[in-house]
C-alpha cells in the first residue's frame, strides 16, 4: 500500500498539493494536461523532489521532507512505464527484460524472461530492437520490463494502456498500480478506484462508477468532461415531492431535492449532453423543457452534439437529429433524475 | 625501389596518440561544459574551440618552441602533443551534444534507475552505449584529419627529388587509404548511432 503527502511548487500560481492512498488494484488519475499526474508519479519513483510531504511503501518510508529522507529511486521499488516509450533502443527485446531481472541468477532470469515475454505475446519478437516493434508491442515489453523488477509499486504513466493489456498486467501483478489515463471508459472497465485532478489538487476520488455519476464539485465535473454546468438559485424546496425548482438564466426548472441548503441560495448543477431531451420549439411546451435557440451542430462518432445558446450542450443520436433537424425553433428538455447539484 | 614507410607508420602514431589524447581530453572537457556552471566557462568554450582557428602546422610550431625550446624542433611526440590539443575542438564539441541530450532526455536513465539499476550499471549499461556512438566518430574524423595532415606537412618539407619520389611512389595513397577508412568507420558509427 502506498500513502503519499506531496507538495511542489511549480512555478508561479501552480503548485501540486495532493495527499491519497492506494491499495492494492488500479488507482486511474484522471485530469486535463498540465493537472500534475505526471508529477505525482514523478515523485512516487524519486524523479522529482518534493518541496514538502511525506512518501510511505508498505510502512517503508521512501521520501520525508522534514526528516530530509529522500530514498534514490533504484532502492525505491517503483516500477515505472514512462509516457514516452522508454525501452533501451541498444538491447533487443530480450536483453531489456533481462536488464530489469538482472538481480536473479543466469537459469533463473532466462526463466522469468522467457514467461514474462510469453505472457505478453512477445515470444517470437524476443530477438528485435525497439525501432523494429510497433509501438503497442514496445508497451507490452515495457510493461514486462517493469514488471521483472518486482517492483511493490507499479507506475503506469503511459496513455496507450487498453483494457487487454492492463488485464494481462494485473494477471501477473497483485500490488498497487497507479494509471494516468484520459479515457473515462478504461477507468470504468479496469479501474479500481478513479481519482480526478485539476490544477495540482485531487478534486474527488472513489469507485469509478461512483465519481463518474455523481461528481461532487464543478472542478469534478469539469475534469469528468460535463459541458453543462449552471449556476442556479433555488427558487422552491419540497422535500415531501423530493423535488427543487430551480432557476438561471432567465429559466426555471424541476430539479431533484436538495439537503442543506434554503430557498434563495445558490449552488451550481451538472447534467450531461446525452441526458437532455431536445423537442421541436413548435410542439407543445414539456413539462421541464427551455426554449433554446441553436448555435451549433457538430456531427460526432456515434451522436450528434447541439450547442444552444447560453452554453446548453445536448447530445441526441444520428437518426434522432435527422428527425428534428429541420426544426425551426427549439425547446430543451431536463429530466429532473439526471440533474446533478454539485 | 624500396619505400621508405617510416612516414605511413608515425603518421599512424600521431594521428592515433593525437586522436586518443583528444578524445579523453574532450570527454573531461565536455562532461564539465555540460553538466556544471562555473565562473569562466564561456572563456574555457572559447579556449576549446581555439584550435580550430589555427592551422595544425602553425599550432605544431607553438608546442615545438614550447617544448623543444626551438621551432624546429619537431618529434613525433610533439606533433601528436599539438595533434590532440588540433583534434580537441571536434571531440569535445561531439561529446558536449551526447552529454547535453543524455542529461536533458532523462528517461532512458530513469526507466534504468526504476528498475533497480545503481548509477554506475546507469552510465555503464545505458548512458555510455547511447552516447559513445557520436563521441567515437568524431575521434575517428579527427584521426583521419591528423594522419592526412602530417603526410601534406612532409609533402610540403620535401624538396626536388624527394618530393618527386613521394608523389610518385605508395606512400601517400596508404595514407589516403588509412584516412578514408577512418572516414568510413567514422560514417558507420553515425549510421549505426541513427538506427539505435
Amino acid at each position: 500500500m502506498i500513502s503519499a503527502r506531496i507538495g511542489k511548487k511549480i512555478a508561479p500560481g501552480f503548485s501540486l498539493d495532493v495527499e491519497f492512498s492506494a491499495s492494492p488494484g488500479v488507482t486511474a488519475l484522471l485530469g486535463p494536461s498540465g493537472a500534475g499526474k505526471t508529477l505525482i508519479l514523478e515523485a512516487l519513483a524519486g524523479f522529482a523532489t518534493p518541496d514538502s510531504g511525506r512518501i510511505l511503501l508498505d510502512d517503508v518510508l521512501l521520501f520525508d521532507a522534514a526528516a530530509r529522507v529522500d530514498v534514490p529511486p533504484h532502492r525505491r521499488g517503483c516500477g515505472y512505464v514512462a509516457q514516452r516509450d522508454a525501452l533501451f533502443p541498444h538491447m533487443t527485446l530480450r536483453q531489456n527484460l533481462g536488464f530489469a531481472a538482472h538481480r536473479s541468477p543466469r537459469v533463473e532470469r532466462s526463466r522469468r524472461v522467457a514467461e514474462m515475454l510469453e505472457r505478453f505475446q512477445l515470444a517470437g519478437l524476443a530477438a528485435s530492437r525497439p525501432r523494429e516493434l510497433a509501438p503497442p508491442e514496445r508497451l507490452r515489453g515495457a510493461a514486462a520490463r517493469a514488471l521483472l523488477a518486482s517492483p511493490k509499486l507499479l507506475l503506469l504513466d503511459e496513455r496507450g494502456f487498453d483494457e487487454a493489456l492492463l488485464r494481462t498486467v494485473r494477471e501477473a501483478y497483485s500490488g498497487p498500480v497507479l494509471l494516468v489515463t484520459n479515457d473515462l471508459d478504461l477507468c470504468c472497465a479496469a479501474a479500481d478506484r478513479l481519482t480526478l485532478l485539476d490544477a495540482g489538487h485531487i478534486v474527488q476520488s472513489g469507485a469509478p462508477r461512483g465519481v463518474l455519476d455523481r461528481p461532487e464539485s464543478v472542478d469534478a465535473a469539469r475534469v469528468l468532461g460535463i459541458p453543462n454546468i449552471f449556476e442556479c438559485a433555488i427558487a422552491a424546496l419540497d422535500p415531501g415531492r423530493n423535488s427543487s425548482r430551480l432557476e438561471f438564466s432567465g429559466f426555471a426548472i424541476n430539479g431533484p431535492y436538495i439537503p442543506g441548503h434554503f430557498r434563495g441560495d445558490r449552488v451550481s448543477i451538472a447534467v450531461r449532453p446525452e441526458d437532455l431531451r431536445v423537442h421541436a420549439g413548435e410542439t407543445e411546451r414539456q413539462p421541464n423543457a427551455v426554449p433554446a435557440a441553436l448555435v451549433r451542430v457538430s456531427r460526432r462518432a456515434r451522436t450528434v452534439r447541439l450547442e444552444f445558446a447560453g452554453g446548453v450542450f445536448a447530445d441526441v443520436s444520428h437518426e434522432e437529429f435527422e428527425g428534428q433537424k429541420d426544426n425551426k425553433s427549439w425547446q430543451v428538455e431536463f429530466l429532473a433524475e439526471t440533474v446533478r447539484v454539485l | 625501389m624500396t619505400v621508405d614507410w617510416s612516414p605511413l607508420w608515425i603518421s599512424l602514431r600521431v594521428g592515433g596518440l593525437g586522436a586518443a589524447g583528444a578524445l579523453a581530453l574532450g570527454l573531461w572537457l565536455a562532461w564539465l561544459l555540460a553538466t556544471r556552471a562555473f565562473r569562466g566557462k564561456s572563456a574555457l568554450e572559447a579556449a576549446a574551440e581555439f584550435p580550430l582557428v589555427l592551422p595544425p602546422l602553425i599550432l605544431g610550431t607553438y608546442f615545438a618552441f614550447a617544448l623543444a625550446g626551438r621551432p624546429d624542433g619537431f618529434t613525433w611526440p610533439i606533433a601528436a602533443v599539438a595533434a590532440a590539443v588540433s583534434a580537441l575542438p571536434a571531440t569535445a564539441t561531439a561529446a558536449r551534444v551526447a552529454f547535453e541530450r543524455a542529461d536533458r532526455d532523462r528517461d532512458y536513465e530513469n526507466a534504468a534507475r526504476s528498475l533497480g539499476a545503481s548509477g554506475w550499471r546507469v552510465f555503464r549499461r545505458v548512458t555510455a552505449p547511447l552516447a559513445y556512438g557520436p563521441i567515437l566518430a568524431a575521434a575517428s574524423l579527427a584521426f583521419a584529419r591528423l594522419a592526412a595532415e602530417y603526410a601534406v606537412t612532409i609533402l610540403v618539407a620535401a624538396q626536388g627529388a624527394a618530393r618527386r619520389g613521394l608523389l610518385a611512389g605508395p606512400l601517400l595513397p596508404a595514407i589516403a587509404m588509412v584516412a578514408l577508412a577512418a572516414l568510413y568507420i567514422a560514417h558507420r558509427l553515425e549510421r549505426r548511432q541513427a538506427r539505435v
